[in-house]
C-alpha cells in the first residue's frame, strides 16, 4: 500500500540493525518527525537526510510527516498537543519563530521545548558574473560613493536576509533600494538580469548557478570562513560588520524526559561524526553546531528577542 | 425582486465592501520595511475602482432601470444544502473522516431526492469507505480520526 | 536511449501517469501536491525512473484535472479552469463525450508541441525568462487582466465590480514588501494567502450544486453521451487553429517563472473567442472554447521545464518538486546538467514523451466509465460530487478551515449568479492580483518611486500596448454590438 506513513516503517524495518545505543533504550518504538515544509522542501529533505543515518545509531523507526498549512503554524500545534514521550519533534528553522511573532497564534514557537539545534545554514552575499564588483568590499565602496543608487534582493518579505540587508544598508550608509520576493527563484532572475546588484541567500538555493559559473560570492554572513570555501572572506572582514544565523533543530512537547534528551544527544553526536553523514551534509555546506538541550534552549530564547526585536525596532510587529 | 431592484441592492453592497475594505485597508500597520505604496496603497486603489463601479451601476440602474425579471431561484433549497455543508465542517473533527463523510453523502442524497432505504444506506457508507480508501489509505493524508474516538 | 525500451520505465511512466490523471482530477490535489506524495519512493530509485516517475505524474495530473472541469464543473487544477466554460455547456448538453475527446486530443497536441519546443528551444527561451524584469512581470499580468474585457460578456460595470473582489481576496495575507500581516483578522491559516484553487472550486462547483439542488431535475438534453467520442477528422482540422493559439501562447506563458498554466488557459481562451468565426459559440458549449485552453496549458507542462533546465530556477510549485527529485539524486539542474548528466535530461524529454503516450492511452480507457459515472441519477451525483469536494479541499493543506472557505465561496458564487455578475473576472483578480501588486511595488522600489520605469522597459511597454490594444479592440466590439 503506498501509504507514506507504512512505507516509511517498512523501509525502517529494513535498515534496522541492532541498536548501538544498548546502554539506554528509547523509550517508544517509533519517531515521528514534523516538518512544514513540503516533500522535497528544505527541513524535509533535512529530515529525511538525517532519519537515514539515525535509523541504525537509535534503533527506532522514524516517519517523516509534513504538515502544511498556516505558515507551520499547524506543524507546530501538532507537536505541541503531542504525547511527551519522545515519539513527536518537530524540524525547527527560524520560521517558526517569524510566524509566531507575524501572526500569534494559539501554539507559539513557546509552546515547543528545543531539543536540539543541529545545524547553522551559511548565508552569502553574491552578485552576477558579469558584475564590476569582486568583492563584497568593492560593492560597499561603490555604494557608499552613490547613495541611494543600489539594488538589494532578499527572498521573502520579513525575512531573517531581509532584515540583514536593510541593517547593512544602514550601517555603511547606502540608502539601497531593499526589494523583497516570492522566494528565491525570483530573486535569482533579478541577479542574472542585472536588476539587482546584490543578492543574499543560503548557498544551498544558490549553488546550480554557482557552479555553472553565473554567479559571483563575495562575502559570507557568518562568524568564521566556511571550510569548502576558504577564499570566501566574511563581511565582517570587508569591514561591514553583519552576521547572519540560520538553525536548523529539533523541538518537542514541554515535558520530554531528560533520559530521552540525553539519547538524543548522544546520537547526534555520533551521527554527525560519521563520514558518511558528514561527506552529505558537507556537500550542502551546512555547519554542524550541536548544541543539548540546555544550550538549545537558551539559543532559542536569545534567537528569539533578537528577532523580536529587529521586527520592532523596524515596526513589522507591535 | 425585479431587475433594477437588485442591481441597485448589488451596487450598494458593492459600495459597502469598498468602504469596510477601505477602512480596514487604512488600519494595516505601516512598517519601516514598508515601501512609498505601503500595505494598504493597492488594496485602498482597489476599494475606489470597486465603489466607483458600484456607483455607476446604482446610478445607471435609477436613470435606465432593467426591465427583465431575473428568475426566481429556490433560495430555501440552496441554504438548506448549505447548511448540510456545514454541519459536515463542524462534525468532521468530532467524529472523524469516514463517518462525517458517509453521514454527509447520505443526507445529501436523502435532501436531493432519493428515496430512504437500504440503496441509500448503502451509497452512503460506500462513499464514506471508498474516500477513505482513496484520501487516507491510498494517499497517506492525515484526516480526522474523531475526536469522539479518542483520535487527534 | 535503452532505458526507453526497458519494461520497467514503461511501466513507471504508465503507473505514474494513471496517478497524475487521478491526482488531478481530485480537486483540490493539484499537480504538485500529487507529485510530492510520491516524492519519497523516489529517493530509493535509480534516477532515471525517478526523473519518469516525477514527470509522468506532472503530465498526467495537468491533463487529468480537466475531466472533472467538463463533467462537473468543478476543475481538479487551477489551469483547468477555463475548461470549465464552454466544457461544462457541453456535458450539460449531453455532450460530456465530444468534450472529453476534445480535450484529450488538444491536450496531446499541446503536450507534444510543448515537448518539442523544450527539446530544440531551451536556450533561446531561457533568454526570454531572464528579459522578464519587476516592470515586466506588472505588465505581463495587466495583459492577464486586460482578458477580462472579451470575458465580461457584456456586463462591464458588474465585471469591474467582481474583478476588484477577486483582487481584494487576493491581497489577503503577508504583504508582499513588507510582511505585515494584511487582511488576516489574527488568524494563520490566512497568512500564506487564499489560495485559487479554494475559490474557483467554490465559485464554480459549490454554487453550481447550490443552483441545482433548487431545479427539479437535471437540464434534459434528448440523448446524453454515454461513451467516449474522439473527434472527426473534419472537427480535428476545425479544431487547429484554436489549438495553434493554445500553443503559441502557452509556449509564451510557460517560459515566464511564475505566470503559469491558468493565464495561459484564459488568454487562449479569450484569442480563440477574439479570431473565431463565431464568437457568439463560446460560452454555449464550442469544440474551439474546450481545444484552445486545454492545448494551452499542456505546453505550459512542457515550457514550465525552461527556467528549472536552463537556469536551475523552477518556475512553478511542480518544477520545484521537480528539482527537489534531482537533488535526492545528488543532481543540481541547471545549465551545467546538460553536461554532467545528460542522459537525465534525455531521460526527463523521455519521460514527457511516455507520459503524453500513457495519456493517450489511458484516456481511451478510463474516460467511457466516468462518463457512466456522471450519468447516474441526480441525487447520488450531487453527494458524491460534494463528497469529492469537501475531501479534496481538505487534503491540500489538511486544513478544515479550508472547507469553511470553500462552501463560503460556494455561497458567494451563488450570490453573484443571482445578481448576474460574471465570476471569471473575480478568478482572473484571484489568480493575477499577486503577481500585479507585488511587481508593481517592486517596480516602483527599485525605480525610486517613478512610474517611468513602466514604459522605460522595453518588455513591459510592449506588454502594456497589447494589452491595451486588446482591451480596446474587445470594448469597440462590444459597443458596435450594443448599439
Amino acid at each position: 500500500m503506498l501509504t507514506r506513513r507504512s512505507f516509511a516503517a517498512a523501509s525502517a524495518a529494513a535498515l534496522v540493525p541492532s541498536p548501538l545505543l544498548a546502554q539506554a533504550r528509547y523509550p517508544v518504538p517509533t519517531v515521528t518527525l514534523v516538518t512544514h515544509s513540503s516533500p522535497g522542501g528544505g527541513s524535509d529533505v533535512f529530515l529525511r537526510e538525517l532519519i537515514k543515518h539515525l535509523q541504525p545509531v537509535m534503533g527506532v523507526n522514524f516517519a517523516v510527516e509534513n504538515v502544511r498549512g498556516g505558515s507551520g503554524a499547524t506543524a507546530v500545534a501538532r507537536v505541541a498537543r503531542a504525547r511527551p514521550d519522545g515519539s513527536m519533534f518537530y524540524a525547527t528553522t527560524p520560521t517558526y519563530i517569524q510566524t509566531t511573532l507575524l501572526s500569534r497564534p494559539e501554539f507559539g514557537y513557546d509552546a515547543l521545548d528545543p531539543l536540539a539545534i543541529v545545524f547553522l545554514d551559511p548565508e552569502v552575499i553574491y552578485t552576477r558574473a558579469e558584475s564590476p564588483f569582486r568583492t563584497l568590499a568593492d560593492a560597499v565602496a561603490h555604494a557608499k560613493a552613490n547613495p541611494g543608487r543600489q539594488k538589494w534582493g532578499a527572498a521573502n518579505p520579513a525575512s531573517l536576509e531581509r532584515i540583514a540587508f536593510e541593517r547593512m544598508s544602514r550601517l555603511i550608509g547606502a540608502r539601497a533600494a531593499v526589494v523583497s520576493h516570492e522566494g528565491g527563484g525570483d530573486l535569482m532572475i533579478n541577479v542574472l538580469n542585472g536588476t539587482l546588484d546584490l543578492g543574499i541567500g543560503e548557498i544551498q538555493e544558490i549553488r546550480s548557478q554557482l557552479e555553472a559559473g553565473r554567479i559571483r560570492l563575495l562575502a559570507v554572513v557568518t562568524e568564521a570562513r566556511l571550510p569548502d570555501f576558504p577564499d570566501l572572506a566574511t563581511a565582517r572582514e570587508q569591514g561591514v560588520d553583519l552576521v547572519v544565523t540560520k538553525f536548523r533543530g529539533l523541538a518537542g512537547p514541554k515535558g520530554i524526559p531528560d533520559e530521552v534528551a540525553a539519547i538524543w544527544h548522544e546520537a547526534l553526536r555520533r551521527v554527525l561524526e560519521s563520514p558518511a553523514y558528514r561527506a552529505q551534509y558537507a556537500k550542502e555546506s551546512l555547519v554542524p553546531a550541536l548544541m543539548a538541550r540546555d544550550e538549545a534552549r537558551r539559543f532559542t530564547t536569545a534567537f528569539a528577542a533578537e528577532v523580536e526585536r529587529d521586527l520592532r525596532e523596524l515596526g513589522v510587529v507591535r | 425582486m425585479n431587475a433594477a431592484t437588485r442591481d441597485i441592492t448589488l451596487g450598494i453592497a458593492a459600495l459597502a465592501v469598498a468602504g469596510v475594505w477601505w477602512a480596514l485597508a487604512a488600519a494595516i500597520p505601516v512598517s519601516l520595511l514598508a515601501d512609498a505604496v505601503g500595505p494598504g496603497g493597492v488594496p485602498k486603489a482597489v476599494a475606489m475602482l470597486m465603489a466607483a463601479a458600484g456607483a455607476v451601476l446604482v446610478l445607471r440602474s435609477v436613470l435606465r432601470p432593467a426591465r427583465e425579471r431575473p428568475a426566481r431561484p429556490a433560495h430555501g433549497r440552496a441554504a438548506g444544502l448549505l447548511a448540510l455543508l456545514l454541519a459536515y465542517v463542524l462534525g468532521l473533527p468530532l467524529i472523524g473522516y469516514p463517518l462525517a463523510l458517509g453521514l454527509l453523502a447520505g443526507a445529501v442524497a436523502l435532501y436531493a431526492g432519493a428515496r430512504p432505504g437500504l440503496g441509500l444506506a448503502g451509497f452512503a457508507a460506500a462513499i464514506g469507505a471508498l474516500f477513505w480508501f482513496v484520501f487516507v489509505r491510498v494517499m497517506g493524508i492525515p484526516f480526522p480520526a474523531g475526536t469522539l474516538f479518542g483520535g487527534l | 536511449m535503452g532505458a526507453f525500451t526497458d519494461v520497467s520505465v514503461i511501466a513507471t511512466a504508465f503507473g505514474g501517469t494513471l496517478w497524475g490523471i487521478l491526482g488531478g482530477a481530485l480537486p483540490g490535489i493539484s499537480p504538485s501536491i500529487a507529485m510530492a506524495l510520491l516524492l519519497p519512493f523516489t529517493y530509493g530509485m535509480e534516477p532515471i525512473p525517478a526523473i519518469v516517475l516525477l514527470a509522468s505524474v506532472y503530465v498526467g495530473a495537468e491533463y487529468g484535472g480537466s475531466i472533472p472541469a467538463i463533467l462537473i464543473r468543478t476543475p481538479g487544477t487551477n489551469a483547468a479552469a477555463a475548461t470549465t466554460l464552454d466544457g461544462y455547456e457541453m456535458a450539460r448538453q449531453g455532450r460530456g463525450g465530444e468534450a472529453l475527446g476534445i480535450s484529450l486530443v488538444s491536450g496531446l497536441v499541446g503536450g507534444l508541441f510543448g515537448l518539442g519546443v523544450l527539446v530544440v528551444a531551451t536556450e533561446p527561451l531561457a533568454r526570454v525568462a531572464l528579459a522578464f524584469t519587476p516592470p515586466a512581470y506588472f505588465a505581463l499580468a495587466v495583459l492577464g487582466l486586460s482578458v477580462i474585457a472579451g470575458l465580461a460578456g457584456g456586463a462591464l460595470t458588474k465585471g469591474l465590480i467582481a474583478a476588484s473582489l477577486g483582487l481584494m481576496i487576493a491581497t489577503v495575507g503577508t504583504d508582499p514588501v513588507s510582511g505585515v500581516p494584511r487582511f488576516t483578522f489574527g488568524s494563520p491559516e490566512l497568512l500564506a494567502g487564499i489560495r485559487p484553487i479554494l475559490v474557483m472550486v467554490g465559485l464554480f462547483a459549490v454554487a453550481e450544486m447550490l443552483v441545482q439542488i433548487g431545479e427539479p431535475d437535471w437540464a434534459k438534453a434528448e440523448a446524453r453521451d454515454t461513451r467516449l467520442k474522439l473527434p472527426s477528422l473534419a472537427l480535428f482540422r476545425r479544431l487547429l487553429p484554436a489549438q495553434a493559439i493554445g500553443c503559441g501562447i502557452g509556449t509564451f506563458e510557460g517560459v515566464t517563472p511564475g505566470a503559469g498554466g491558468t493565464i495561459a488557459a484564459f488568454m487562449a481562451y479569450n484569442e480563440a473567442k477574439r479570431w473565431s468565426r463565431d464568437p457568439d459559440a463560446f460560452g454555449k458549449g464550442a469544440p474551439e472554447g474546450v481545444a484552445a485552453p486545454e492545448a494551452a496549458n499542456n505546453v505550459v507542462t512542457a515550457t514550465a521545464l525552461v527556467p528549472l533546465l536552463s537556469l536551475g530556477i523552477p518556475g512553478s510549485n511542480s518544477a520545484a518538486i521537480l528539482l527537489g527529485g534531482f537533488l535526492v539524486h545528488g543532481l543540481t539542474p541547471g545549465p551545467m546538467l546538460f553536461e554532467r548528466a545528460p542522459e537525465v535530461v534525455w531521460g526527463l524529454y523521455g519521460g514527457l514523451l511516455l507520459a503524453n503516450i500513457a495519456m493517450l492511452l489511458l484516456g481511451l480507457v478510463i474516460l467511457t466509465p466516468t462518463l457512466w459515472l456522471v450519468n447516474r441519477p441526480k441525487p447520488y451525483l450531487v453527494a458524491a460530487i460534494l463528497a469529492l469536494i469537501v475531501s479534496g479541499v481538505f487534503a491540500i493543506e489538511q486544513s478544515v478551515f479550508d472547507i469553511g472557505l470553500v462552501l463560503g465561496f460556494g455561497a458567494l458564487g451563488y450570490a453573484l449568479r443571482w445578481a448576474g455578475v460574471p465570476v471569471l473576472p473575480l478568478v482572473l483578480g484571484v489568480v493575477l492580483g499577486f503577481m500585479l501588486e507585488s511587481n508593481y511595488r517592486r517596480s516602483l522600489v527599485l525605480s525610486g518611486g517613478d512610474h517611468a520605469v513602466f514604459v522605460e522597459d522595453p518588455v513591459a511597454l510592449g506588454l502594456l500596448a497589447a494589452a491595451l490594444l486588446l482591451t480596446g479592440f474587445s470594448l469597440w466590439r462590444e459597443f458596435r454590438r450594443t448599439t
